[in-house]
Order: C-alpha cells, then sequence, then structure tokens
C-alpha cells in the first residue's frame, strides 16, 4: 500500500489560516466554511495538533565557550587578513591636484603593477612559509580540530597524555614513523629548515600539502586557530609530540569507533584519547617484547616492561597479555597448559567456554610473565585452589556461575604469591 | 519562538538592528551580545541542515563570522533576524552542496546524521508488528518528531523551522529564503502535511505508528508557483 500526501487548495488555506497570514475577509469566509464542514474542522485539528508536537523537539545549547571561540574565529580572522569589511574612506581635499588624474593613473598603474608583481612574489614565498608550520603539524591539527567541539582544552590532552607512564617511548615511535622535526619559529630559517630535510620528509610535506590545499578556507582557519592555541600550552615540542601520537592513535581506529570518539563529552573523549594511547603502548611493548630473544633480553629492560603493565589498568593490561598470545599463538599455548594440568583440573579447564579458556589462557600468561621476573611461579590449577578451600566455601562457590567463579579464583590465585607450582619447573608461554 | 515581534517598518524598534548598527562601528561588546543572543537559535537551524552537532557548531560559526565580515555593507532595511536567517541558508546550503560535490573525511557522525531514507526506514521498523504496542515516552516521542522533522526536504524544513520557532512572517521567510512568499506558502503546506502523514498513527492513538505503508520521497522541495 502507498500514501501519497494529496495536496489540495484546502491545505495552503488550512496553513495560512493557522500561520495568520490570511487576509480579514478571506478568514471571514474561511471561519464560515469552518462551522458547516465537519471534514475542514478536523482536517484543521490534526494540523494543528501536528504543529504542537513540535514542541516536543529538544532545544540546541551552545555554552559560553561557543561564544568564546567564535569571537576568537574572528579575531584570528581580522589577525589573518582575511576581515572584508571596507573602512568607510574620509573625503579628500585634493582639488588642486585633480586636473593631473590622467597621468596619475597611468603612472599608478605602472607603477602598482611592478610592485605588485613583486608583493605577490614575496607574498606567495611568505605565506607559504607562514603556512608550513600548519602543513608540517597538519595531521596532528586536523585529528584535534575534528576531537575538539568547540573549545577542546589542548593543555588538559597534553597532560592526560604525558600521564602514562612511558608516553615518551610511543613518541619516539611516532615520531620516528612521520619523521618530521619540529618547524623553527623564524620565518626566516624556514626555507633552510625546509631545504635540511630528507627527501622522505619533503615527500611527507609534500603529501600533507596536498591535503592542506583541499581543505576548507573555513577548515584552514579552524587550524590555524588550533595552531595558535598550542602556543599558550607550557611546552610546545612536548605538544607537538603529543598531537602526532594522538593523530597517529585515532588516524588507526576504524571509522565506526572513530565515530564514537566524537560524539563522546569532551571529558570522556579525553579519558578514552588516553586509553587509546595506553593501549597503542601495550601493542608497541608486545612488540618490542615478541622480538626480543628473551635469552638476550636484559633482565632490567625485562623488568621494566613488566613493572610497567603491572601499573596499568586491568583492560589494558589484558590487552598486553592478549598481544603477546596472540603473536605467540594462543592455542598453541592452550595446549601446552593443557598437558601441563593434571587430570581433574584439566577437565575442568576443557569444561569451560571457549572465551572463557582464552581469557584464563591470558591470565596465566601474564601471571608467567610476571613469574619470569620474579622467579616466582603462580599455581596452575584453579581446581586445586578450589579444593583447598573449606567446604562451606566451595559450597558458596558452587552456587557461581562458571565465570563468575573463575573471576573470583582467578582474583585470588593470580595475586602476587611466593609459591612454587606443583612441579616446580619454569614454564612459559615460549616453551611451547 | 522569536523574541521580537516587529515587521519591515518598525525594524528600527529591534533592539538587534541597533546592536548591528553598534557592530558596523566595530564595537565588539554588541557583535558579542548578537552571539550570544542568537547562538542557539542559528544552531538549531544548522543541526537540521547538517543532523550533526560538531558540523553544525561549526557552520554557526562560519555565520557569525559572515556576519562579522559583512558589517560595514549591513542596510537596515529588516528585523536583524530576517538578515541573519538569510546568511544561515547561505552557509548551510552552500555546505550541503560542498559535502555533496567532495566526500570529506569527518570523524563526528554521532548525531543523527542518518539520511531520510533511514529516517523514514526507522519510523517503518518501529511500527512493525512485531514491536509490542505501548505508549511512546517524552524522549521516544521526541525522537520521533525529530525524525519526522528530520525526514522533510531541506528547503521544508528550513520554512518550518522558521515559521514555528522563530516566528516570522511569510514575507519575512521568503527573504531570508530568498523566495517569493507563495513558494513559501506551498513549502509550508507541504512541510505540514508531510508532518501529519508521519505522526498521524501517534496522533490517532497515542502509540507507535502501525503502517506498512511505504511513505513517499518527503525529500522532494517541489514549489507550487
Amino acid at each position: 500500500m502507498s500514501i501519497e500526501p494529496v495536496k489540495t487548495d484546502d491545505d495552503d488555506l488550512l496553513t495560512a489560516y493557522l500561520d495568520n497570514e490570511l487576509s480579514e475577509p478571506e478568514m471571514e469566509r474561511f471561519r464560515a466554511r469552518l462551522v458547516q464542514d465537519d471534514d475542514l474542522r478536523k482536517r484543521l485539528a490534526e494540523l494543528q495538533r501536528t504543529w504542537d508536537l513540535l514542541d516536543d523537539l529538544p532545544d540546541p545549547f551552545a555554552d559560553q565557550a561557543f561564544t568564546k571561540s567564535t569571537l576568537e574565529l574572528v579575531t584570528a580572522s581580522i589577525v589573518a587578513g582575511n576581515d572584508l569589511a571596507k573602512p568607510n574612506v574620509q573625503r579628500s581635499t585634493w582639488s588642486g591636484l585633480a586636473r593631473y588624474w590622467p597621468f596619475g593613473i597611468v603612472i599608478g598603474l605602472a607603477l602598482a603593477g611592478l610592485m605588485l608583481g613583486f608583493a605577490y612574489r614575496i607574498y606567495n614565498e611568505r605565506s607559504e612559509l607562514r603556512s608550513i608550520e600548519l602543513v608540517a603539524n597538519y595531521q596532528g591539527l586536523k585529528v584535534l580540530s575534528q576531537l575538539s567541539k568547540s573549545n577542546l582544552d589542548i593543555q588538559q590532552l597534553v597532560d592526560r597524555v604525558t600521564s602514562i607512564p612511558d608516553w615518551e617511548r610511543l613518541a619516539d615511535a611516532v615520531h620516528k614513523a612521520r619523521m618530521l622535526p619540529t618547524v623553527p619559529k623564524e620565518l626566516s630559517v624556514r626555507r633552510t629548515w625546509l631545504q635540511g630535510l630528507t627527501v622522505e620528509q619533503q615527500a611527507m610535506i609534500w603529501r600533507n600539502d596536498r591535503d592542506y590545499q583541499r581543505t576548507d578556507r573555513s577548515d584552514i582557519r579552524k587550524l590555524a586557530l588550533i595552531n595558535k592555541r598550542l602556543a599558550s600550552t607550557t611546552d610546545l615540542e612536548v605538544t607537538h609530540r603529543v598531537l602526532n601520537v594522538v593523530a597517529a592513535v585515532v588516524d588507526a581506529l576504524p571509522d565506526n569507533e572513530r565515530s564514537i570518539l566524537g560524539s563522546l563529552p569532551e571529558s570522556e573523549r579525553l579519558q578514552r584519547i588516553r586509553e587509546l594511547c595506553c593501549l597503542s603502548l601495550a601493542d608497541w611493548y608486545a612488540v618490542q617484547f615478541e622480538s626480543m630473544n628473551p635469552d638476550e633480553l636484559v633482565q632490567q629492560e625485562y623488568q621494566a616492561i613488566v613493572a610497567w603493565v603491572e601499573s596499568l589498568p586491568p583492560v589494558v593490561r589484558e590487552t598486553f597479555a592478549r598481544n603477546i598470545l596472540f603473536r605467540r599463538n594462543t592455542f598453541a599455548f592452550e595446549e601446552s597448559l593443557i598437558q601441563n594440568l593434571s587430570p581433574s583440573p584439566r577437565s575442568w579447564f576443557l569444561a569451560l567456554k571457549e572465551k572463557e579458556r582464552e581469557a584464563m589462557a591470558m591470565k596465566w600468561a601474564f601471571a608467567i610473565l610476571r613469574s619470569e621476573t620474579t622467579g616466582q611461579y603462580p599455581e596452575n590449577t584453579l581446581y586445586q585452589f578450589y579444593l583447598d578451600k573449606d567446604p562451606s566455601v566451595q559450597e558458596s562457590l558452587d552456587l557461581l556461575s562458571p565465570t563468575d567463579l573463575n573471576n573470583q579464583l582467578s582474583r585470588e590465585l593470580f595475586r602476587p604469591r611466593r609459591t612454587q607450582n606443583n612441579q616446580g619447573e619454569r614454564r612459559t608461554p615460549r616453551d611451547k | 519562538m522569536a523574541e521580537l515581534e516587529t515587521t519591515p517598518q518598525d525594524y528600527h524598534l529591534d533592539p538587534d538592528v541597533g546592536l548591528m548598527l553598534r557592530v558596523c562601528n566595530d564595537d565588539a561588546a554588541a557583535f558579542e551580545q548578537l552571539v550570544d543572543r542568537y547562538k542557539n537559535r542559528v544552531l538549531r537551524i544548522m543541526q537540521s541542515w547538517t543532523g550533526s552537532v560538531d558540523h553544525a557548531e561549526d557552520l554557526a560559526q562560519e555565520v557569525f563570522l559572515r556576519v562579522y565580515r559583512s558589517r560595514k555593507s549591513y542596510k537596515p532595511t529588516a528585523k536583524f533576524s530576517t538578515w541573519l536567517f538569510k546568511i544561515a541558508n547561505n552557509v548551510a546550503s552552500n555546505a550541503v552542496r560542498d559535502r555533496s560535490r567532495r566526500k570529506e573525511y569527518q570523524i563526528s557522525q554521532g548525531n543523527n546524521v542518518s539520511t531520510s531514507g533511514m529516517i523514514i526506514e526507522n519510523i517503518a521498523l518501529a511500527g512493525s508488528g512485531s514491536m509490542p504496542t505501548r505508549k511512546l515516552d517524552k524522549t521516544e516521542r521526541a525522537a520521533m518528531v525529530q525524525q519526522a522533522v528530520n525526514a522533510l526536504g531541506e528547503r521544508q524544513r528550513m520554512a518550518l523551522l522558521l515559521c514555528k520557532f522563530e516566528g516570522l512572517s511569510y514575507q519575512e521567510i521568503a527573504d531570508s529564503m530568498e523566495l517569493s512568499v507563495k513558494a513559501v506558502k506551498s513549502l509550508l503546506s507541504r512541510a505540514r502535511a508531510n508532518l501529519k502523514l508521519l505522526l498521524m498513527p501517534y496522533m490517532e492513538d497515542g502509540h507507535v505508528p502501525h503502517t506498512e505503508a511505504r511513505v513517499p520521497d518527503l525529500e522532494s522541495d517541489d514549489i507550487d508557483e
């Protein structure tokens, strides 16, 4: 079935009546019709009720930060020379020279042409050099502009990211990948700076410049505004390093996660960015950890990694363990784990759901990782741990779901302990 | 609703015209007052065009920037809001045109970015027989009304917002949208008819619409001239 809204003259009439746009005679005639026509009255009431429903729409709200950033935008536009308003020019009394105007115009035009050509060349060059800061930091600024609603507190973003333990390792890694040194402040040395870049760095500038040229003027103004705000942060170089990290981390997100990030309130957005940086650092560590030969791994560095991992929130720590496991083949690790368990806990472990088994393996992996630095081993059987409990406690544990039981026992089991496992052997994921 | 009930004839009584005249003389405080007074109203218009809060804020800022840049050419020949919404209409339609010309990388699409087709589909889904009949609460009702409004064509929606929330007369809407009064009348009439069609099931029994009807393309902004 298909419903088509059939528009009649009465529709226009009803609309105009409701909007009070009828003339007095039209209004009179319409009212007279209303008295006699039930259908018309019904349609009028329906239209009015629909109109009233619009009152339920939420009111938009722009806070004081919006006003502030709008004024900043206007100021930036004036500073950038984009204020097109023409000031009122006072009429002068140059009547005495008026008769020479044809000569004046010819000479003036010739001079102006020369000056303009010269000025244009200088302007072009200076304008390129001026914009090079925006071009070099384009990725970071663009991400920041997309992340910020009206007034993202950049200093707060910098503080959040730099509070991550070892964040500089990630910054170094990103810096190495993005390969652009900080743009000097002085315009006069920027030409030399550009010439000093490597071929790869120049290619990166060229790529950024291509994106920059495609950007809307209003967006460029916004980028310039953000770049100006960067100057108010305590350490400009650190700020740029943080921005590079954030840009790399956000760029790597799939579209749907970027959308979610964009829709979060500002404080949650900052927190999420920090978490993402933590996760990237965990990933980076996992890669480093994997690429090193354990036998050659310097004990001190190994301990530093583990200490860092232990300082992370549980969810990030699990990601770290997961990364190691996936790189080391989770199934093989689980297999070795199963073979090393005694029969009862093995059947208990095998009875777990696949996801639970995987989660358990990850917890084990981390416990083993910790044990490698302390020389201590975790208990390798939850089942034994369960049997050691008082029967009344066992009874209460029996009431739990398998997942809750796992979680509770694991929490107790994988606390830092100083006991040997049953076999007294060192067993690590690498033994598989 | 509009804060003022001035007509083009008594525009000089409009205090916002006075503020704008001060802006013409580079009075920054007056400009700030204007931004404060109109930011939410411009934002409402922009949200209706873009569906995204972030993008709407950017466009609203662009509107105020243009107001400032055009200050020297401002002539107080009508209510200030008519002039402002004319700029808003231009900025919004340019933005929509630009967006359709090139696919832009956008990070934030968190707020109501669905197309009209999807919105209609949502309403149809909500009304599917498998969903238990129940009363809509206020939030759901607001969401449903929002979807219905979003389903309208851009010009119908703009005319509707200016009429309902800004209280502009047909003449003022025509000035803002650079259309004839007759065209505005036609747009509003279609907008009301389409809204009624979408919201009828709710109005009739206060429940989520139960219709398998396929709603025709409401994006059409054909104007009866």
